[in-house]
């Protein structure tokens, strides 16, 4: 038996699959439904927040706020094809990484190669430094934090990296690769 | 002329350098997370010892009467601790986030800025300035214009002549064998204890919310004015005035008056003790000798 | 096989070596401990990404959120240019030495009352206009409690946490300031310790604030 709840109406179904809260709100938001709009904000807004906050290294209402706000204006090209949370978070990449200032700061902060000359694996690094982990990212250099945000926290791939960041994958691994050897000191 | 040294290539765990410098070259370190140590010698040098990993690197340049000590790690904020010596009449500037600070023996201006981390300085000449967040911060022996700040942690100041400031939130404040005309002291928590010489025309502006203020002194010929709101006044000297007044500021004069006097407390006690009288100093502090 | 680049341990976690290299390097970690350790090292900062919970934002976004899409008016939000921070400053100098006391009182009823500061003795008497200081020092406040807030997570969190404890310590002295001076607010003294304690929370704040905003 599956229960499911869609607002005050409970289902009780065997066979068919469960209507997705989110599909039904994102389908009476489309429509105008303001309140259904609220019900998906509650639900997803901490998400949409913390990758605002990750990804730029601080809080930022006013990303988060239009990050909404731009979902709200193309709900209506959203089909249903993926998870709502999963076409926000995409609504949210493109909000965070086309701003303005974004546009102009990021390549002028991208990350020089590592020094050469240095192949071999380092040795272990001393005691754990006072950072913890969140902290150690939001200090990452831009370029890096970026990178490891989408690849390790948000499971994107080198090439779709590439793309939303117009960089080549080689330089998106090699900025995962930063991030990673400097955050591994954090949970030394 | 730009000076760069590669120095991990060669050596497994740190770096041990000196360079040439011409007299009045001034010392500036940048630091991430470790601490510095500072002792001097009378050579034109200066001799960097830094402990860190294979991955980071220390970058030396002297350039326009400077010399910039930075830690660089290859990947991250860099942890190195630093052993210098220096010659004595050089000015330091040491930045650090995160490690404790200790200075021996220097004659030149000093300025050093922790977040976390305890600053200790023996000398110190010209100008004195010492910041962290947390961190006890203690100084002796310094002469010259001294300004000592901490959010949360104790200021210890002993034997220091020139102008005086210090400022706490979270600590007591405790300046011992003072010289100075102009001292100014203020936290919001703390116990402040001013132990020195009240000079004629000098100015000493001592200021706590929840702590005692007691100033003490051989002698005090000065305009006193002491405020409280819920606290009391105390005096080893004789002086006349009519009991205190929640919130009132109380101003009388002792002795020719040439000196200002402005002691507030408003919870705790302000105090006028006499040099050398029993009980003088308060009981953490050693007991000094009684004065002839 | 010499020793696998680091970039390539990285790579290598994520199948994103050719396969020949890919079949190396695993052959080369089954005799090497060094590397192995370093693959587990990253291998944790991976794990760790992926285990990072989400937080809510401090305040309820949402009105602002409705607001722009249509739902409901909203309210914007002051912010302060430097400068206007800057001359909230100096309007509330307290000069030490007890010459001179900025008398301040709570924003609040409208009136531009100027306020007169005397010093017995003194030939000088400063009129402030007291209001405009108030608000201007709230709004300062706001501002870099708002600045402080957006950047903490760049600050390590022993210093965020005595950040935050000692700020709680100067607003429990303003409020008592502010009560003593509720029962006697003809006291320079006090009006002149609760200017000082508030300066005091706006040095901590604008201290923090700049920490926030330094590179490591």
């Amino acid at each position: 038996m599956i229960t499911t709840s869609i607002g005050y109406r409970t289902l009780n179904t065997t066979d068919a699959p469960a209507p997705d809260a989110d599909a039904v709100d994102a389908a009476l938001a489309a429509s105008g439904d303001a309140h259904a709009f609220e019900r998906l904000y509650r639900r997803h807004v901490n998400r949409i927040h913390t990758l605002v906050r990750r990804m730029l290294g601080e809080e930022n209402d006013d990303v988060t706020q239009e990050i909404l706000v731009r979902a709200w204006q193309k709900l209506h090209t959203f089909r249903g094809e993926s998870a709502f949370g999963t076409w926000l978070h995409r609504v949210g990449v493109n909000v965070i990484l086309n701003r303005r200032s974004e546009r102009t700061r990021f390549r002028q902060r991208f990350l020089e190669e590592p020094a050469a000359g240095l192949d071999a694996p380092a040795r272990s690094p001393s005691p754990a430094m006072g950072l913890d982990f969140e902290t150690a990212i939001a200090r990452l250099p831009a370029g890096a934090r970026k990178v490891f945000v989408l690849h390790d926290v948000e499971g994107y791939r080198h090439e779709e990296i590439a793309g939303l960041l117009g960089v080549t994958t080689g330089t998106s691994k090699s900025q995962l690769h930063y991030a990673r050897m400097a955050l591994r000191r954090t949970l030394g | 002329m730009l000076l760069a040294l590669l120095a991990t290539a060669m050596l497994l765990q740190g770096t041990d350098t000196t360079v040439s410098v011409r007299p009045g070259t001034r010392l500036e370190l940048s630091s991430f997370e470790g601490g510095i140590s500072v002792t001097t010698w009378d050579r034109a040098a200066v001799r960097i010892e830094a402990e860190h990993d294979r991955d980071t690197r220390i970058d030396i340049d002297q350039s326009d009467g400077t010399l910039s000590l930075h830690g660089k790690a290859r990947y991250g904020p860099a942890e190195v601790t630093w052993r210098l010596t220096v010659p004595a009449e050089m000015a330091l500037q040491l930045r650090t986030q995160s490690g404790d600070v200790r200075i021996a023996g220097t004659r030149g201006s000093v300025s050093v800025e922790t977040v976390e981390g305890g600053i200790e300085i023996h000398g110190g000449r010209g100008f004195v300035s010492l910041q962290s967040v947390e961190g006890n911060l203690v100084l002796t022996d310094a002469a010259g214009r001294v300004n000592l700040a901490t959010v949360d942690g104790t200021i210890t100041v002993r034997g220091a002549k020139g102008d005086l400031r210090a400022s706490a939130v979270d600590g007591a404040i405790l300046l011992d064998e003072i010289e100075s005309h102009n001292v100014e002291a203020s936290t919001v928590d703390g116990d402040i204890r001013l132990d020195g010489t009240i000079h004629d025309g000098g100015e000493y502006h001592l200021s706590s919310h929840d702590g005692d203020v007691t100033v003490i002194a051989p002698a005090i010929n000065a305009t006193v004015s002491v405020s409280t709101y819920d606290g009391d006044f105390e005096s080893d000297f004789p002086v006349t005035v009519g009991g205190i007044t929640a919130g009132k500021r109380m101003t009388f004069t002792m002795g020719t008056g040439t000196a200002r006097l402005e002691l507030e407390s408003f919870d705790g006690t302000v105090a006028l003790r006499r040099s050398g009288a029993r009980g003088a100093r308060s009981s953490d502090a050693p007991t000094a000798p009684s004065r002839p | 096989m010499t020793h696998p680049s680091t970039e390539q341990l990285s790579d290598y976690l994520d199948d994103e070596l050719a396969p020949l290299t890919q079949a190396e390097v695993s052959t080369h970690l089954e005799g090497c401990a060094e590397c192995t350790a370093l693959l587990g090292e990253l291998r944790r900062v991976i794990s760790r990404a992926n285990a990072l919970d989400d937080a809510p934002p401090r305040a309820d976004l949402w009105p602002g959120v409705a607001a722009a899409i249509g739902a409901t008016p909203a309210r914007r939000r002051p912010s302060l240019s430097w400068p206007q921070l800057l001359a909230a400053g100096i309007a509330l100098m307290v000069i030490s030495g007890g010459a001179v006391a900025v008398l301040l009182r709570g924003n609040g009823d409208g009136a531009s009352r100027g306020t007169v500061a005397e010093v017995p003795g003194a030939s000088i008497v400063v009129p402030v206009a007291t209001t405009a200081a108030g608000r201007g020092y709230d709004a300062a406040i706001r501002s870099l409690e708002a600045e402080l807030q957006a950047g903490q997570g760049r600050l390590d969190s022993a210093t965020v946490r005595v950040v935050t404890q000692k700020l709680q310590l100067i607003d429990r002295a303003i409020a008592e300031a502010e009560r003593a001076l509720a029962t006697d607010s003809g006291s320079t003294y006090l009006h002149g310790h609760l200017a000082q304690t508030r300066l005091r929370k706006l040095d901590l704040l604008r201290h923090a604030a700049a920490l926030t905003r330094a590179v490591s």
